[in-house]
């Protein structure tokens, strides 16, 4: 061969390979889809863990009692259509009592951080505004006497109240706004997992008597070396000796109690629906990646009695309590806007619940008494509130508009046909562009704290991830996407079976490139930008999809069939 | 190549030299200064006083401590010094040369506030140049957590202000520790110690 075929051959190779970049968003809309939400009961899925009932009675009154029509514009803006209160029944047993005490005064004082407030104010809220809670259920132990404070742990009392519960829900007719139970918030950090299965066992089944078609999720541990969950709940929590000292430690033990649980819930696994996981870590490692999607399905390989449940995860983030200011950069709402999309492709995942919903969580941040809260301060690093007036305020956090338009979009398209992002992937291939973006832009974050030169930062490993979307009568397509090169892309398509019949409504929301990595204050103007625009008509069965550098958008396309 | 391109390119990468280079001046920061001073109120420029009072108003109520404030020293000049008299007749007739001294910029101005437990402070600064800058920050005692910067800008010479807030992430023991002072701002710097 000739050095000039050779050089030549070589040529043409890149050029193909170039031409087949960025790789065409494939739509079918003829294929069965990924999913159909219009069967999962937490649709639109993509939601938040806390429902404003976790800070004090002073901002679940704000919220859910004195200023409802301004909830509901946050509820909107901040895509918060699935929340998930913590020890509901609690919760509940509470607001019945402070309903009917003649001193609230009392109970207020005996209750000074949690929350009191009549439940039919929150359950009203969210059937009025199309909301779904996944309600998570705790059997240790339920109030005997909520004035005095007296609590009980038999088995029977504890039945008893998480079935007056249900039945509270079912005869008030706010079974619409209920996902399911959640048997336990991270049970496996307990000893006894036969115990705690055997007393699911005894409350399942009535539970399902009063609500036959109830929506149940048990809780599973799937830990990691090194997690940074562990270490997070290591720090925060007493009487986990096992814990300390390292020594015969840890995720493993954690693992073998889901292994053990399962086993002592055996005879009542036919009537579990979902198993749920909360995923800590945005590294490729941990939880939140495809890591994470990869351990569920390890899990169901080991105890194939659950592998035809679903799978909600109720707590997830980027960090655990180690960091819980994270959600204040934008970098984290664009990593969200990756990882929301691969979780969105899952055939078996339903709700999703960032953690959280208050606090400077990145769905709504919360200003109470001057200050807007932090979910734990270790270093009393809150913010002030500037324009304090005595009363809480509220307003979306730089996460908010990610859930907006994600959720804006799959409320109306709840058929899920396909998942890629612009590179090169194998049929089945995992997608890692949620991890690849996630160490690739904490790691330039910390060549920037370092103070060194950008030229000498390491390289951002960005990309374009994608979902399509579809209504149900196949009339109107929507492409939910994220950018995160520093580059405006332009993202071809190919439609297989129907072709385009309109302009494309694009909602989307950047910032400048030089607050990517930056702490956004909250109760200042908000440095992201929210844009919504139509852009030039589309027809035939292939175009391009323009998306601005940093980015997450929607793009909304009428389309029919040929 | 062509003289003219070189001339071109010459020119070209100066102008970038001069548009990255931003001068700079330092900022003394001492935490334990009784704070005996007289408050002088920086002077706002046109159209920025509502956000900036604003912002000054919080640093006011969580800073409540004046400590010091002073003018951008932002350069120095050689000045002759003032010889009365030669009483060994050895000088020479140009006189003899006398030290640098700073010049201040009274259009570059800063106010430092703390609070009582002087684990914090709030550098409050305005640029009413249109010229940007940077503080180099020489903190007596103590490591910084990083700046959160309150910010009344004009990005058109002052005919139209805006604000933003923001912490970037840039770790504070990491020498040397400057802030931006960019053309046309009003700022609130608030650093808390480690």
């Amino acid at each position: 061969m000739s050095v000039k075929i050779f050089f030549g051959l070589i040529l043409c190779a890149f050029s193909l390979y170039g031409a087949s970049w960025p790789q065409p968003i494939k739509v079918d809309a003829q294929i069965t889809p990924i999913k159909d939400m219009r069967d999962s009961t937490s649709a639109p899925d993509l939601g938040y863990a806390g429902a404003m009932l976790e800070t004090s009675t002073l901002v679940a009154e704000w919220f859910y009692i004195s200023n409802r029509v301004e909830s509901a514009r946050l509820i909107r803006e901040a895509g918060a259509w699935v929340v998930r209160p913590w020890s509901a029944n609690d919760l509940w047993q509470r607001g019945m009592a402070w309903v009917k005490t003649k001193d609230r005064a009392a109970m207020q004082k005996r209750y000074k951080f949690l929350p009191q407030i009549d439940p039919h104010a929150y359950f009203s809220f969210w059937k009025e505004n199309g909301m779904k809670a996944i309600l998570c259920l705790e059997n240790y132990g339920v109030f005997d006497d909520v004035e005095k404070g007296t609590r009980v742990n038999d088995i029977e009392s504890v039945k008893k109240v998480i079935c007056d519960y249900l039945q509270w829900i079912v005869d008030n007719g706010y079974k619409e706004c209920v996902a399911g139970f959640e048997c336990g918030n991270e049970a496996y950090w307990g000893n006894n997992p036969e115990q705690y299965g055997e007393r699911w066992s005894k409350i399942i089944p009535e539970m399902k008597r009063i609500w036959p078609d109830v929506k149940i999720g048990i809780p599973i541990a799937e830990y990691r070396p090194n997690d940074p969950d562990i270490a997070a709940v290591r720090a925060r929590a007493t009487g986990l000796d096992w814990v300390q000292g390292g020594g015969e430690f840890s995720f493993s033990r954690l693992n073998q109690w889901s292994g053990r649980f399962i086993v002592a819930l055996s005879n009542q696994i036919h009537n579990v629906s979902h198993v749920i996981y909360h995923f800590y870590g945005g590294d490729g490692a941990y939880g939140c990646s495809a890591s994470g999607f990869q351990r569920i399905k390890n899990f169901a390989k080991v105890f194939p009695e659950i592998a035809d449940k679903r799978v909600w995860i109720t707590e997830w983030r980027e960090r655990a309590d180690e960091d819980n200011r994270c959600h204040q950069t934008f970098q984290s709402s664009l990593w969200k806007g990756h990882y929301l999309l691969s979780c969105l492709a899952q055939p078996n995942v339903d709700g999703i619940s960032l953690h959280n919903l208050g606090t400077l969580a990145g769905g709504l941040s919360i200003a109470v008494n001057g200050y807007w809260l932090v979910q734990w301060n270790p270093a009393n690093r809150d913010y002030v509130d500037i324009d304090y007036d005595g009363k809480p305020r509220i307003e979306p956090g730089p996460s908010a508009p990610v859930f907006n338009i994600y959720t804006e979009a799959v409320k109306k398209h709840p058929l899920i046909l396909s998942h890629g992002n612009c590179e090169k992937q194998g049929k089945d291939v995992v997608i890692w562009a949620s991890a690849l973006y996630y160490g690739s832009s904490t790691s330039q974050m910390r060549a920037e704290a370092l103070n060194q030169p950008k030229s000498k930062w390491p390289k951002l490993m960005g990309n374009v991830e994608w979902v399509t979307t579809m209504n149900a009568d196949k009339t109107s397509l929507s492409v939910l996407m994220v950018n995160t090169f520093n580059k405006k892309m332009d993202m071809p398509i190919e439609l297989s079976g129907f072709e385009f019949a309109g302009e494309p409504r694009i909602k989307s929301v950047t910032i400048p490139e030089k607050y990517l990595y930056a702490h956004l204050i909250p109760g200042e103007r908000p440095l992201w930008i929210i844009r919504e625009e139509k852009i030039k008509a589309m027809s035939g069965d292939k175009g391009f999809l323009p998306i601005s550098s940093n980015t997450v958008q929607s793009i909304t396309i009428p389309i029919k069939r040929k | 190549m062509n003289k003219k391109i070189l001339l071109f390119f010459i020119v070209i990468f100066s102008f970038s030299a001069l548009q990255l280079y931003a001068e700079s001046f330092k900022i003394k920061v001492d935490l334990d200064l009784k704070g005996e001073v007289e408050e002088v109120a920086l002077k706002l420029p046109k159209g920025s006083e509502k956000a900036a009072e604003r912002y000054f108003r919080l640093a006011k109520v969580t800073h409540p401590h004046y400590l010091d404030h002073a003018y951008a020293a932002l350069a120095t000049k050689q000045v002759k010094a003032e010889v009365d008299d030669d009483p060994l007749g050895d000088l020479d007739e140009t006189g003899v040369e006398g030290d640098a001294i700073q010049v201040v910029d009274k259009d570059v101005e800063y106010a430092i506030r703390t609070n009582k437990s002087r684990k914090s402070y709030v550098l409050m600064i305005v640029n009413r140049k249109n010229e940007s800058f940077t503080g180099n920050i020489e903190l007596v005692r103590g490591k910084m957590y990083e700046p959160v910067y309150r910010r009344v800008y004009s990005e058109d010479g002052g005919k139209s202000w805006t604000t933003a807030a923001w912490q970037p992430p840039r770790a504070s023991d990491v020498y040397p520790w400057t802030v931006e002072v960019p053309a046309n701002t009003v700022q609130t710097i608030t650093i808390i110690l480690r």
